[in-house]
């Protein structure tokens, strides 16, 4: 009663790569109906433990128990085969497989002669999706499900393997309030019925929301594992960091110049009639949730997606559909999705930094190496990026690092406003502090910074002014962040989206 | 009180089936394909005649054969460039083997034999030392094609012996229908039924659509995709039997003028996506009759052979833009 065997018990894994020590003596253990959560910084460690726990890397050293024996996992068949089921950050489906196929992928109910029982797939597949609160067609592709929805696919996916031990890897990343609310629902029903679910998150209020205890992992070491109830936010973040956070916001507003970006009742894609002004030495933050429509309104700005409407900088008109006109007359853009939109990974930092800018070392279009390498290690120095050398390999730079030589390829260009979607998303909290105060930097120098950001946190933060968006349309202004609170932003950005609430 | 819903998703599963199968990308084919048999029957007279298709039935045989092997092969988002070449490496191995051991069978064994063999190297390559199968296959193109140049100097291998019933196979009757087409239509049949109603065809689908999910999901990824190059490389070995019975010798450049391109053209043509996971094996067989209908056609006509390849092109193209058509009208119609 008093010490009951863990359903899992990591001890001391040992994991590393060429050049890293990912893991080093790590322990982590879950109960029976436990929400364990395992927080840290990017590089902590947490991705490379679920992946030696889903049996895609086999540790270096160290005992996996399950129910107090030893096993060893050589796939990702060993670990189904021990009830274990991942739930990636990133999800697993098969975007053209019907929702039934993607539940009982690899485990479809079968006939005679190996034959799929396509009555027995959809009725199960029906029942399953029931309990779990989602009345949909199990016939229906993937494809046509929202995030939300896909994310509870994974979980019929889990309970469909009867699983006992349940990994979800950032769960909430791509919801919204009120679907986080309905997935926190399904863990507790699934704690109930005594399956151990560790959650992997850096959200910290969601920690104190659904999780019983806390493990902190930092530079692949185990730094801590605490009950919530006796643990404080700021020693979390402080185990996280190894320090304390002071100053992560270092924005010092100065005085608002010209106006330098007009935007001016844009409409495509998500986005209705929406306005809004960039003055010079200011920063500007759109906030809204997940499918707010927040990230396509960049793109519109940009000239990524098709608009109607009228975008002006300096008072002249950037046409639509042409990033090139936008960026010549001094636009610039960081999208979201650094690895897929941003990065060239498989090139160098230095090629990555001049992308836009290339034709400026170009003559007769012959490129001029010792110019473009000046430039690049001028960029380099000034953000201090953290690299071996504009040779290397953008990919092997942290994320930090990534989004730094990001902004590096934008600065060679002469911009006068520049567009941060989700500046920091995947960035570690000492990463951040850096980015905000460059963004910081930039705005006294007179450019105009326009944010785009779901983090409640970091628009309260950084910004001067505040515009939240709903439903592709302007929800609500602040003209100065010391007027508005989280909870007027989180009610002018969910409220109506959510009626039921 | 659980039977009314039951019954009223059923309908409309029913109506949605109609439509699906309204807006297939297989329904678009059958329109092409019938607009290609009109166009013929209306410019060549001689197109008009029954045996015109049967022959036709009987010429894409090998091809059919090939195309099942090289689909499900593309399913799993996998290619094999080297198919052309192993018409010839099984022709010239059947008919060596006619000649030393004086026995039909053994001829046609050890020719059937080199299809998992050099499916197998494939395979082993493919998924144990991790090598791009576009490159390895383009690399078997070659050095199969120039072991069989080697060892034939150049010059057809003939039977003989005189395995006559081993050609006659070829240009026998089961009813109307062709023997080498009956052949063809009962692998198209099997296929069919391994890729839509087996675990292991679902699968196959499931690695093209998302290798990782699939590969965390427990589905033993590199076994499937192993056993796919061996099925790839099995079916272009009963395609080259088929071209063998048809001449009866050993032909060194058997499938030599791009077989693997106009296979692999037909199974694009058909819908299937060259990222794997998407499209069917009903698509394939209606991609290589389109394909040969407007050869044939164009043949019968009398029109150059460089007008061929342009109409051919041409075609290709057409089809291709109906499948991106298709996607996006799927997509809006998901909405």
């Amino acid at each position: 009663m008093s010490e009951k065997q863990p359903l899992l018990n990591l001890r001391s894994i040992a994991k590393a790569f060429p050049g890293t020590q990912a893991l080093n003596g790590v322990d982590f253990s879950l109960h029976a109906g436990e929400v364990h959560a395992l927080i840290g910084e990017n590089g902590a460690g947490k991705s490379t433990l679920i992946k030696i726990i889903a049996g895609l890397y086999q540790p270096d050293d160290g005992v996996i128990e399950i129910e107090g024996e030893a096993v060893e996992f050589h796939s990702p068949a060993d670990s189904l085969a021990h009830r274990i089921k991942v739930v990636y950050q990133e999800l697993d489906l098969v975007p053209d497989l019907s929702i039934a196929e993607n539940v009982f992928l690899g485990n479809l109910p079968k006939k005679a002669f190996r034959t799929v029982d396509w009555n027995e797939l959809y009725a199960r597949t029906s029942e399953l999706l029931q309990d779990l609160g989602l009345n949909i067609d199990p016939e229906m592709p993937i494809s046509a499900l929202t995030v939300a929805q896909q994310q509870l696919v994974e979980i019929a996916r889990a309970l469909s393997r009867q699983a006992q031990i349940i990994i979800m890897d950032e769960p909430t990343s791509a919801l919204s309030q009120s679907e986080i609310e309905s997935l926190f629902t399904v863990i507790r029903r699934l704690q109930g019925l005594g399956v151990g679910i560790m959650y992997v998150s850096h959200k910290l209020d969601e920690i104190y929301a659904i999780a019983d205890r806390v493990t902190v992992f930092r530079d692949g070491e185990h730094i801590a594992t605490e009950a919530v109830a006796n643990t404080r936010q700021s020693d979390l973040v402080t185990w996280m960091v190894g320090r304390e956070v002071k100053d992560l916001y270092p924005r010092t507003p100065g005085q608002p110049g010209d106006v330098l970006l007009e935007v001016d009742s844009v409409s495509g894609a998500t986005i209705e009639d929406f306005s809004l002004k960039v003055h010079a030495g200011e920063i500007v933050a759109v906030f809204g949730l997940m499918g707010s429509g927040v990230h396509n309104l960049g793109r519109l700005i940009f000239g990524n997606l098709p608009r109607t409407g009228s975008v002006r900088l300096l008072g002249q008109e950037i046409h639509a559909n042409a990033p090139m006109d936008a960026i010549r007359k001094g636009l610039g853009f960081l999208t979201e999705n650094r690895k897929s939109d941003g990065l060239l990974l498989p090139l160098s930092v230095k090629e990555n930094i001049t992308l836009v800018s290339v034709n400026n070392y170009a003559n007769m279009m012959v490129i001029n190496g010792q110019d473009e390498r000046r430039a690049t290690a001028e960029i380099v120095d000034k953000l201090s990026i953290k690299t071996p050398g504009i040779a290397q390999k953008i990919r092997y730079l942290s994320g930090g690092n990534q989004q730094k030589s990001l902004i590096g390829r934008w600065l060679l260009e002469e911009l006068k406003v520049l567009i941060f979607s989700e500046p920091t998303r995947g960035i570690d909290v000492g990463s951040k502090a850096e980015m905000y105060r460059l963004m910081d930097d930039m705005a006294h120098q007179g450019m105009g910074i326009l944010v785009l950001s779901t983090e409640l946190p970091e628009v309260l933060g950084i910004a001067d002014r505040i515009i939240v968006i709903r439903q592709g349309r302007s929800a609500g202004r602040w003209i100065s962040r010391d007027d508005a609170t989280q909870q007027d932003l989180m009610t002018a950005a969910a409220v109506q989206l959510d009626p039921a609430s | 009180m659980a039977a009314i819903p039951v019954g009223r998703k059923r309908h409309q599963n029913g109506a949605m089936r109609w439509s699906r199968l309204l807006f297939s990308r297989e329904a678009g084919l059958v329109i092409l394909l019938l607009a290609v048999v009109a166009l013929f029957w209306i410019l060549e007279p001689s197109t008009r005649q029954q045996r015109v298709y049967w022959d036709l039935l009987r010429e894409i045989s090998p091809n059919l054969i090939a195309a099942i092997g090289v689909t499900m092969l593309m399913l799993a988002g996998e290619f094999d460039l080297s198919i052309g070449s192993m018409l010839a490496v099984t022709g010239v191995t059947t008919v060596v083997f006619f000649n030393s051991t004086e026995n039909m069978w053994a001829g046609i064994a050890a020719g059937l034999a080199t299809g998992p063999l050099v499916g197998g190297i494939h395979g082993y390559l493919v998924t144990k030392q991790k090598m791009n199968s576009l490159v390895t296959t383009l690399g078997s193109l070659f050095a199969l094609r120039g072991m069989v140049y080697v060892y034939t100097n150049k010059m057809p291998v003939s039977d003989l012996i005189g395995f006559w019933d081993f050609q006659d196979a070829y240009y026998n009757n089961l009813g109307p229908a062709p023997l080498p087409f009956v052949l063809a239509i009962l692998l198209v049949i099997l296929a069919l039924i391994v890729l839509t109603q087996t675990e292991f065809g679902r699968n196959v689908y499931a690695i093209g659509g998302n290798e990782t999910a699939a590969r965390v999901s427990g589905i033993r990824v590199n076994l499937i995709k192993f056993m796919l190059f061996v099925i790839c490389s099995s079916c272009a070995a009963i395609g080259g039997m088929l071209l063998t019975m048809q001449t009866g010798s050993g032909y060194f450049n058997a499938g030599g003028s791009g077989f693997e391109l106009i296979v692999i053209a037909a199974v694009v043509l058909g819908g299937i996506a060259l990222s794997g996971g998407k499209g069917s094996l009903v698509g394939t067989v209606l991609g290589v009759v389109i394909l040969g209908m407007t050869a044939k056609g164009l043949r019968l006509m009398g029109v150059n052979t460089n007008i061929q390849l342009m109409v051919t092109g041409s075609i290709m193209i057409l089809a291709v833009f109906m499948h991106s058509f298709h996607d996006r009208i799927a997509i809006l119609r998901r909405r």
